[in-house]
């Protein structure tokens, strides 16, 4: 039903009561000191408002009153709540973070918490206010915004580090170095060789705690996927990846999810791959 | 997505901005200046265009009301001049609150104009804008009446 709302939503039906709104956001932005501002800035504000608004309605909180000026006032209220919870996600980042030395990813943490400090969610709500680096496995959706872009990312990255921490530190560390000597000073994402890793262990059907797979393995991970047949390799990646969720633990729907997803964009690699692209990828210890 | 531009007009209901200026006569013509219809039409016009080439968009009535206010007792403004000097002070307005990255807020711009208008520029409204722009590079105290005198005596 909310997402029936925002997409039937046409924020055009609010020519009319826009003007006012943005009148009185701009006093409010210029402290009463003028009453203009250049257009750009009005666009924001502007942006910034329907970004309030179409959070109020895609988290299906919708009343009778549906004005715009009521609906950016629940809207707001709705936004800072998303900002309460991106803190709490934020810490639980904190908890689990498994960087491994990092530049990157160490430099976005330090990033996402400034943003806390600088979001303005009364006027630019629509904004991101922060470098974010570090690149995920899957990154979050460019028609995020402001502070829900800035949620989903915390909560994949939570989901990445749980699954690096079921691996043991050092070996970890090795199987990195081993995929990119300079990892650390690399914008690089590191759950991907961890997973792939993993990945080809259970495809194998070898220990999966292992890390360490050699020249053959690579060779019989090649095979295993050819002739390409899309519908075995997704059959046989599902199987992989709950062999992973079982091994280690991983119950929840969204790690489940996220590591299908992950595994589900790697056929177009795994298809056209060479056997060398599959030692590179698999993380081939030689 | 939807532009500013195309949800936004660049200055507020036209007739409203009318009647404002219409109103202002009350004040203005104890000094003997009025504006007329085509004067009102005319200044709107010009803070219309002015808008459009600064890019900005006016959400109030703009700095009309508060020049006139300032200036309708000014020494150098007749009724032969007045409609042309608001516009030109409009202008000046938009376009140095524009090029000047907000330093001041609109009250203390047009109070720092209508100074220089009444003083140290004598009317003229090249000067006044030369004076602006020569005050984004000195320190506040130089912009002052060049005519006052030092208060240490002579010895």
């Amino acid at each position: 039903m909310s997402n029936e709302l925002a997409k039937n939503y046409d924020f055009s039906q609010f020519k009319e009561e826009l003007y006012p709104l943005l009148k009185r956001q701009v006093s409010l932005y210029t402290m009463g000191d003028s009453s203009y501002l250049p257009a750009e800035k009005v666009q924001e504000l502007l942006e910034s408002v329907r970004f309030t608004v179409e959070t109020h309605l895609t988290l299906g909180n919708a009343d009778e009153d549906r004005t715009l000026a009521r609906l950016f006032e629940k809207g707001g209220l709705d936004v800072w709540r998303l900002v309460e919870e991106g803190k709490r996600l934020f810490n639980a980042a904190g908890r689990t973070a498994a960087g491994f030395g990092s530049v990157a990813y160490k430099d976005t943490m330090d990033a996402i918490g400034g943003f806390f400090r600088v979001y303005d969610l009364r006027f630019f709500a629509h904004d991101i206010p922060c470098m974010i680096d570090y690149p995920l496995c899957l990154p979050v959706p460019d028609r995020l915004k402001g502070i829900c872009f800035i949620n989903d990312y915390l909560r994949r990255i939570i989901l990445e580090n749980r699954f690096c921490l079921c691996f043991d530190r050092r070996a970890a560390a090795r199987l990195l170095t081993v995929c990119r000597p300079d990892y650390k000073e690399l914008i690089l994402n590191l759950f991907e060789p961890l997973f792939l890793c993993a990945l080809g262990h259970a495809v194998l059907g070898r220990n999966i705690g292992d890390m360490s797979l050699g020249i053959t393995d690579a060779q019989m991970l090649y095979s295993r996927f050819r002739p390409w047949d899309d519908g075995k390799a997704k059959a046989c990646l599902h199987e992989a990846v709950n062999k992973l969720c079982v091994y280690f633990g991983l119950w929840d729907s969204a790690m489940r999810a996220y590591l299908a997803q992950a595994a589900h964009d790697q056929m177009p690699i795994l298809k056209s791959a060479s056997l060398e692209g599959y030692e590179n990828m698999f993380g081939v210890q030689r | 997505m939807e532009n500013a531009n195309s949800l936004i007009p660049f200055l507020p209901d036209q007739n409203q901005l009318a009647k404002g200026l219409s109103d202002s006569n009350t004040l203005a013509a104890r000094y003997g200046l009025i504006l007329v219809a085509g004067d009102i039409k005319t200044l709107l016009h010009r803070q219309q265009d002015v808008l459009r080439e600064t890019n900005r968009i006016e959400f109030g009535s703009g700095p009309y009301e508060k020049l006139i206010y300032a200036l309708c007792d000014s020494p150098y403004i007749d009724q032969s001049t007045y409609a042309d000097t608001l516009g030109e002070l409009c202008e000046l307005f938009y376009r140095f609150k524009s090029e000047s990255g907000e330093i001041w807020s609109d009250d203390e711009l047009i109070e720092k104009m209508a100074d220089l208008f009444n003083g140290a520029c004598y009317g003229a409204v090249e000067l006044v804008s030369d004076r602006l722009w020569q005050s984004l590079h000195t320190e506040p105290e130089t912009i002052d009446d060049e005519d006052e005198e030092d208060d240490e005596p002579l010895e």
